[in-house]
């Protein structure tokens, strides 16, 4: 590996020659300020130059804040050194080291599709740790402590509530953190269904996915028209300020986001109104998913080098499962109406394990629990 | 008829169609007609219950956002007059920022200011005007909006030009001057409702606004639309979005094309056979500087005479000449140290060689002549101002009747731009004022100067700048010539100026040269020339690079 003398000299020979300066009168603490003409396009340049002579990919802001040459240098160093590491730990397991995802159902659904994708499975031994309690899965299925050191890369989904365990257990990874997907806006009526129970034919239920006026409508003794009258009397009133809702779920979304590498808020709050883009509130469908994944591996310096563009096309291509749309829970009229949902129509169906309800059939069942 | 009549006709006839692909954080977001005509309609509202007096300026200061485009039409619906306003760099000085933003905003007495929350808490008072923040604006709410009535000849917009100080001048544009440019222009650069718009162009800048803008939505083009800053740092981004979606025009200043073309590595290629014009524009153009894009991606199928220039301002809405789309470029090679003299002569080495592209001839509306000092008109090849007249001439500059006076006699506008007429063919050699034009932005030299006079160390009044072409990064950089002080020590006051120069006036300085006591040569009256310092400056050095 190259010392910091010769380092510095490759970075003061690419800085003279955008800049037309002499590299022997650039010095660790001469600053953009010294040079002539160093404006953000030629900083764009140098920074190019940059990645081809040291094989590196640097962060355009990241290097345009640097004080001086010397820190550019240093920042170059860092760099490097890091990739001789990423790369010494994969020979090191046998040429793959461990990647963790760590999350709900769509870190899993993450998890089973890097597998599948060749660049990231054949050189890397995938891990899907759930967040949550999950039938078959005990803690044997946490690496050891060993397995755990050599951890290059943590993706771990962050929920108010739960974190990795031992973080400092995968001190050598590089972590990169983004957000439960759970969109409430479309259900804010949302509440655990109490008569749900598992089946011999449904593991997790008929419906779980309750109501809270519904619930209140049952405790009350209704049921059939009187039950359905009801009901939409007083979920209309429960709905009266949506655009507070709104409002809410959107300052929910700032709050989770807001020390984490990959953000979906604006992709997410930027296309629900043009798409149906969620099944359920915790089933996005799998675009969205796809757009996590290429944000997480642009994030994590695992593109390759594409282009951003490129790594959404390759993960559209990759990410194709009909994830969460055998359950699709129905869209209160009023909400599809005032947010202006351009996908709804008043005698759209959902999906309900494998049959379709208008949203009238599908209240009527749940409250008379005929399902 | 006015642009938003034409805008209306277009939602109502494709209302779910893409108006825009707006891109930011790579993410890109369509927008329909229908949601840019209904946010509008939002903003048009708002503005309403923010008591925004009818026909006052709103000033839109924001950084690239999709709010962009539904507060200024928003603004025309409501009846007043919008106007973009560039938001300042992050090492100007904020408190400078303001003071100089409170002289122009009490000279056109604004009725609305849209900005962001943190850079408002340094704006202090604005008078009456309605203060807006983005961070409280609620696009969700929907609302139908009685729009203003409005004629032909009412203000649609202002386009503000450069300047720090109180030079700001608001180019006054009606709606059928507009609509005129749009009538006239489109055609010769084959844009219709089948072509879509590839941009990367901040909306405050006239190239952004009218040509990526105000054209796109009086026609019914889709636009796509990068995020300024995010383009310098990753250029090609705008090669994959043309790709994708088929562009078939981009405007781009002539560095732009330097810098598409000297970013590009490695194997990958585009498909970029879509595109009809790549049109070159608001900073001097070179053919060098086109042929080194066109040579660069030739192998993408790009069409080798896709690339074209025009000659544009914002006092003409937009273009004023076309180079003729499917013709290969026209240029002459010309003395640069004469040319900084306004002289047209050839070349005395091979270092004094400088190439001046042809700008085309003008686009059918409108007419063009070359006067001397005098006024009166020069006859073909000789070099003089460049004067238009045409059905898409600004209205005047707001609230400045002198300069309008100065600027606008007889029906013609006095661009200010030095050059030459050839077979019909309009050619740019420079300007008449102190006008520099760097990276498509335009700044002036006695406020670069002001800045300079200002920092200790120099000797006040005994400096000079002006700005000369680079051919290696394919624009035009400042050149700043100072004297120093006795004891002045060079390394801190170049290091100080050169921050002074970009605080002040927020460009950076491509050169700056320190010159012996007594040595910057002076005009009979005792002023610095600028133009014999800068022809000096050419023959000395020669070319960089």
């Amino acid at each position: 590996m190259a010392g910091a003398d010769d380092n510095f000299a490759r970075v003061a020979n690419v800085v003279g020659r955008i800049f037309g300066v002499p590299p022997s009168e650039i010095t660790p603490s001469t600053a953009a300020a010294d040079i002539d003409g160093w404006d953000s396009v030629s900083h764009a340049m140098l920074t190019l130059e940059l990645e081809d002579e040291f094989k590196i990919r640097l962060d355009f802001e990241q290097t345009a804040s640097f004080k001086d040459v010397g820190a550019l240098a240093e920042h170059i160093r860092g760099k490097a050194e890091e990739q001789e590491n990423v790369q010494a730990r994969a020979a090191k397991r046998d040429g793959k080291p461990l990647m963790i995802l760590f999350g709900n159902c769509q870190a899993e659904v993450l998890a089973g599709h890097f597998k599948t994708y060749p660049p990231l499975g054949k050189n890397f031994d995938i891990r899907y740790i759930p967040n949550y309690f999950k039938e078959g899965v005990t803690n044997d299925t946490m690496p050891s402590p060993e397995e755990l050191a050599s951890c290059a890369f943590l993706l771990e989904q962050r929920t108010p509530h739960v974190r990795f365990p031992e973080p400092e257990r995968v001190s050598n990874a590089k972590v990169v953190t983004y957000a439960s997907l759970d969109f409430n806006i479309l259900w804010p009526l949302h509440a655990q269904e109490p008569r749900n129970a598992p089946r011999p034919d449904l593991p997790h239920g008929p419906n779980g996915y309750g109501d809270r006026i519904i619930n209140k409508i049952v405790k009350e003794g209704l049921s059939g028209d009187a039950g359905w009258k009801a009901y939409v009397e007083q979920s209309e009133a429960a709905l009266s300020n949506l655009p507070r809702l709104l409002e809410i779920e959107q300052q929910r979304w700032a709050l989770m986001e807001r020390d984490i590498s990959v953000g979906m808020s604006d992709f997410v709050f930027g296309a629900f109104r043009k798409k149906r883009i969620y099944s359920t509130y915790n089933h996005p469908i799998i675009g969205i998913i796809s757009e996590m994944a290429s944000r997480i591996l642009i994030s994590a310096g695992l593109d390759g080098g594409a282009t951003p563009g490129d790594v959404r096309a390759l993960m559209s291509a990759l990410f194709r499962s009909p994830f969460g749309e055998e359950l699709q829970a129905p869209v209160h009229p009023r909400i599809a109406r005032e947010l202006e949902l351009a996908w709804w129509t008043p005698d759209l169906t959902y999906n309900w394990h494998g049959h379709r309800f208008t949203y009238e059939q599908f209240i009527r069942r749940q409250i008379d629990w005929t399902v | 008829m006015t642009i938003l009549d034409r805008l209306e006709s277009i939602v109502a006839k494709a209302p779910d169609q893409v108006f825009c692909y707006f891109v930011k954080n790579g993410v890109e977001t369509p927008i329909t007609w229908k949601q840019l005509w209904d946010r509008a309609q939002v903003y048009a509202l708002l503005y309403e219950h923010q008591k925004v007096r009818r026909n006052s300026v709103i000033v839109i200061m924001l950084h690239h956002s999709d709010h962009l485009y539904y507060s200024f039409v928003g603004a025309m619906m409501y009846g007043a007059v919008p106007s973009f306003m560039p938001y300042p760099t992050p090492k100007q000085d904020l408190g400078l920022f303001w003071e100089q933003h409170h002289i122009l905003f009490t000279r056109i007495e604004v009725g609305g200011l849209l900005t962001y929350r943190e850079i408002a808490g340094n704006i202090g008072d604005i008078g009456s005007a309605a203060m807006m923040l983005l961070e409280d604006i609620n696009l969700a709410a929907p609302v139908v909006y009685e729009r203003a009535p409005a004629q032909a000849a009412d203000i649609a917009l202002l386009q503000h030009s450069s300047g720090t100080t109180g030079v700001k001048k608001g180019v006054m544009l009606s709606h059928g001057a507009i609509l005129a440019q749009a009538d006239a222009y489109a055609p010769t650069i084959a844009l219709d409702r089948s072509a879509t718009i590839a941009s990367w162009l901040p909306l405050y800048h006239d190239m952004g606004l009218i040509a990526c803008f105000i054209l796109p939505i009086v026609i019914g083009v889709p636009i796509v639309h990068l995020d300024p800053f995010e383009w310098v740092g990753a250029p090609l981004a705008l090669l994959d979005k043309t790709q994708e979606h088929r562009a078939t025009h981009i405007w781009l200043p002539n560095f732009a094309f330097n810098h598409l073309a000297m970013n590009r590595r490695g194997e990958k290629k585009w498909d970029l056979s879509s595109l009809r014009v790549v049109s070159n524009c608001s900073e001097p153009c070179k053919i060098e500087s086109m042929d080194k894009f066109s040579r660069t991606f030739a192998d993408c199928s790009l069409r080798p005479d896709a690339a074209q220039v025009c000659y544009a301002m914002a006092e003409t809405v937009f273009a004023a000449s076309q180079t003729s789309v499917g013709r290969p470029l026209k240029s002459y090679t010309l003395s640069r140290s004469r040319l900084a003299e306004q002289i047209v002569a050839p070349p005395e080495s091979d270092a004094d060689r400088q190439s001046v592209a042809s700008c085309g001839e003008t686009i059918p509306s409108m007419r063009v002549k070359v006067v001397d000092n005098e006024g009166s008109t020069l006859s073909d090849g000789l070099v003089g101002e460049i004067c238009l007249t045409g059905p898409s001439l600004y209205s005047g500059y707001y609230h400045l009747p002198e300069i309008t006076a100065q600027k606008f006699r007889d029906g013609w506008h006095h661009t200010g731009d030095m050059g030459f007429v050839h077979d019909g063919e309009i050619y740019v050699t420079g300007r008449k004022d102190d006008l520099l034009i760097v990276r498509g932005r335009n700044y002036y030299a006695h406020d670069i100067e002001a800045s300079m006079s200002a920092t200790d160390g120099v000797h006040p009044g005994r400096v000079v700048s002006f700005a000369m072409h680079n051919e290696m990064i394919g624009t035009a950089e400042v050149i700043c010539l100072a004297e120093l002080r006795p004891g002045a020590e060079e390394p801190i006051v170049r290091r100080e100026l050169r921050a002074n120069v970009e605080r002040d006036v927020g460009v950076v300085v491509g050169k700056i040269v320190f010159v012996p006591s007594g040595s910057l040569i002076k005009t009979t009256s005792g002023k610095i020339s600028r133009k014999d310092n800068a022809a000096r400056y050419a023959a000395n050095l020669g070319v960089r690079h």
